[in-house]
């Protein structure tokens, strides 16, 4: 594989694992005990 | 600033109505750009700052705004669940509304029970002294026991003194005088050990008001206990609703009495004069609908030599780069049209998003968008959409995201997810190229540039449209629970504050870039990738005598094709054909899945045009564009098809992603895309198959 063919592969590689990370991620952020959403919010805040 | 180790900062709750000036203070006080408004919920969540004082940190939580600590809507549940949390070591500063002193005063008297450390900023002076009200801080310090402290947020005043005030906060002495047989049963209930050293508002409210918060937490075998007391309450005609609502009111009364002096005639009927025709049932209609129109003409008309300039300037950026890359063509190919053509036409509708919050920010500032909420009330209350939904629904013009978000101030939980599982129906910006597009190509030849316009404006409100039938089917079908009357206070009219406007819209325009330009350019690599591989290697046949140009078109067309988007495009297509739509229009669709805002560049390559003209030469190549039989392919039947599939389809993940995390299921998300998506593909395919019935396709 070319020099080029390395760098165009790594950063389609890297915007598909980012693609696929941001879904996850502001899926994942979701994630709560069940109470309202609203609240988890603000748990969330108070963890950091 | 972090506290040192070993040291547990000190916390402040900025606790008040909502409107009572509460964010501009937090803002003042910690030099923070948080949103304000001039309009009812604009804190829906807990936002946290820092503020120093005398070398001391604190944390400052702004607290949604609410109006009793006994809530209804998610943003009050947070702020009450907020202040349980608080101990003996933090502070609260009330916020006290002096325009609405009474109502200020009725949720301040059941903060007072709280038994925290507070000290009240006295809001709003200004305007109630215009209006003929003058408050003496010290005889309302006297007569709350806790300190009070004037402050007009806006123009610094006397935020300094209430910075020093805070750590001399002390807890309130309210008495609030509730009947004797109240106070009887409370000391009935103390006799039961469980409840012997619970807090006399606790066990009031609980008894009075069977309030929930309180019961769960007291246990079952109190809660009963309790139970049996009220019922003897209730036994010897007391009221416990009414009775704890016209103490707490004769108590604000006695206290606006000692502390408030009346100099003039009163509030101006200058707002009521205004509202009698801004919300008159037919004149304030008639008025909405004009400034809505407004609003958006205004967008286009505006929007257009900024987003020439942005357009112009990633041609330019396009051009200078090319050229340094011509030794790695598909580096090139990937960073020119991938890249800068790819987030450029995401970035190049920031004007848009920036002109249209601009109004809504000056809407807002001056209060109208309260009045606009009353009207939709009318108009949308039937099918379970009531007014508080307009303003989640109008931001969704923008972006679905905070619209989705902004449904957290409705207090009806039925009537909220109603509203964030139709909020992606309404024309976000990102729909725009395509009408753009199709309208050019389609309805501006043939019927002139007033009709294109209006069209324009009337793909805008498909989704408002669509979105009445659907939030009726899921109130009635669907959602369970029961529906809550709408309650609004309508805020005092008044010339917004441009510092307020313009934060605001620097705001929106920052999560714009941040959100939609990181996934836009991920996703323009990713598509650039899929429509770029595998290679094809074949040349036209020479007998055909094509030109330089003519062989690249043939060469980008065979190359679509061939690419992975185009064999996945040509194996759905059959899926689409009933819509009228071929290949190349089925593969924009389908690339634009996770985010809409990706089609123009499809739409671009995929009809094999250039680059450096893309908008004129996508409408041309599309008007141009033909079916193998050499029938024209875009008609107006399967053009305005699309624009409707464009308009009703769920292709944002993001908007996906939103719904989950606000209604906190996946189940949502996932019937807001299948409902989206069938509801689009349904509307597509009938209106294609009804323009072939009528001869027209």
């Amino acid at each position: 594989m070319t020099g080029e063919g390395l760098l165009v592969g790594l950063i389609v590689g890297g915007a598909v694992v980012f693609a696929v990370w941001s879904v996850w991620k502001s899926f994942g952020e979701g994630e709560s005990d069940g109470s309202c959403p609203s609240c988890d919010v603000g748990k969330r805040k108070n963890a950091k | 600033m972090a506290a040192p180790a070993g040291v547990t900062r000190r916390r402040i709750a900025l606790v008040g109505s909502p409107n009572s000036g509460k964010t501009s203070l937090f803002n003042a006080l910690t030099g923070g750009r948080e949103k304000v408004g001039n309009y009812p919920g604009v804190t829906v969540e807990r936002i946290a700052g820092n503020l120093s004082i005398d070398s001391q940190s604190w944390e400052l939580i702004d607290i949604p705004g609410l109006y009793s600590l006994r809530a209804v809507s998610a943003d009050e549940e947070v702020a009450r669940k907020e202040l349980a949390g608080f101990d003996g070591n933090s502070v609260v500063i009330f916020v006290l509304d002096a325009i609405n002193f009474d109502r200020s005063l009725f949720l301040f008297s059941q903060v007072a029970e709280l038994g925290l450390a507070t000290v009240v900023a006295l809001t709003l002076t200004d305007l109630a002294e215009k209006e003929g009200s003058a408050i003496s801080a010290e005889k309302l310090a006297e007569v709350l026991g806790c300190p009070v402290v004037p402050v007009i947020a806006h123009k610094n005043s006397g935020i300094a003194e209430l910075k020093q005030t805070v750590p001399k906060a002390t807890p309130p002495r309210a008495e609030l005088g509730f009947p004797e047989i109240v106070r009887q049963s409370i000391e009935e209930l103390r006799t039961i050990p469980a409840l012997a050293d619970q807090p006399e508002y606790c066990l009031r409210e609980s008894l009075l008001l069977e309030d929930p918060f309180h019961l769960d937490r007291l246990g079952e075998d109190a809660a009963k206990e309790i139970h049996d007391v009220r019922e003897r309450l209730i036994g010897a005609g007391v009221q416990g609703r009414t009775m704890d609502a016209q103490t707490r009111y004769s108590w604000a009364a006695s206290v606006a009495r000692k502390a408030v002096s009346k100099s003039g005639p009163g509030r101006s009927n200058l707002t009521a004069n205004i509202d009698a025709i801004l919300t008159h049932r037919v004149f304030g209609l008639i008025i909405f609908l004009g400034i809505m129109y407004l609003v958006f003409q205004s967008i286009y008309t505006f929007a257009g030599p900024l987003m020439d300039l942005i357009e112009t300037g990633f041609g330019w950026l396009g051009e200078q780069v090319g050229p340094r890359l011509e030794n790695t063509p598909m580096l090139k190919d990937l960073v020119v049209d991938g890249i800068i053509g790819g987030v450029g036409s995401a970035i190049v509708f920031l004007p848009q998003i920036l002109i249209l919050f601009l109004f809504i920010a000056i809407l807002e500032g001056t209060g109208y968008l309260a009045r606009a909420a009353f009207m939709m009330d009318r108009v949308l209350g039937w099918c379970g959409l009531n007014g508080r939904a307009f303003i989640p629904l109008l931001s969704s013009y923008a972006c679905a995201i905070p619209g989705v978000m902004a449904a957290r101030v409705m207090p009806d939980s039925k009537a909220r997810l109603a509203t964030i599982l139709v909020a992606p129906l309404m024309s976000c910006s990102a729909r725009l190229p395509v009408y753009v597009v199709l309208i050019g190509a389609i309805v501006e030849p043939s019927f002139g540039a007033a009709w294109a316009g209006f069209a324009l404006f009337a793909m805008h409100f498909v989704g408002l449209i669509a979105a009445v039938p659907v939030a009726w089917l899921l109130n009635k079908r669907i959602l369970k629970g029961r529906n809550i009357p709408f309650l609004m206070e309508m805020p005092r009219y008044q010339w917004p504050k441009w510092r307020d406007v313009l934060l605001m819209v620097l705001n929106r325009g920052k999560v714009f870039l941040q959100t939609a330009g990181t996934i836009i350019f991920a996703m323009s690599i990713v598509i650039w990738a899929l429509l770029y591989f595998p290679r094809f290697e074949g040349s036209p046949d020479p007998s055909l005598g094509l030109d330089e140009t003519q062989v690249e078109l043939w060469t980008n067309e065979k190359q679509m094709e061939n690419s992975y988007l185009g064999q996945f495009g040509r194996a759905v297509t059959p899926v689409f054909t009933p819509a009228g739509f071929d290949w190349r229009m089925t593969t924009a669709v389908l690339s634009a899945f996770p985010a809409r805002e990706v089609v123009v560049a499809s739409l671009g390559i995929l009809f094999a045009v250039e680059e450096d003209d893309e908008n004129k030469n996508i409408t041309e190549a599309i008007k141009a564009a033909t079916w193998p039989d050499g029938r024209p392919l875009i008609n107006i039947w399967n053009a305005f098809g699309l624009m409707v599939f464009f308009a009703l389809c769920a292709q944002c993940m993001a908007t996906l992603a939103a719904i989950k995390r606000e209604t906190n299921s996946w189940k949502w998300a996932g019937f807001a895309f299948v409902y989206m998506t069938g509801l689009a593909y349904t509307f597509a395919v009938l209106i294609y198959q009804i323009g072939r019935a009528v001869g027209g396709a």
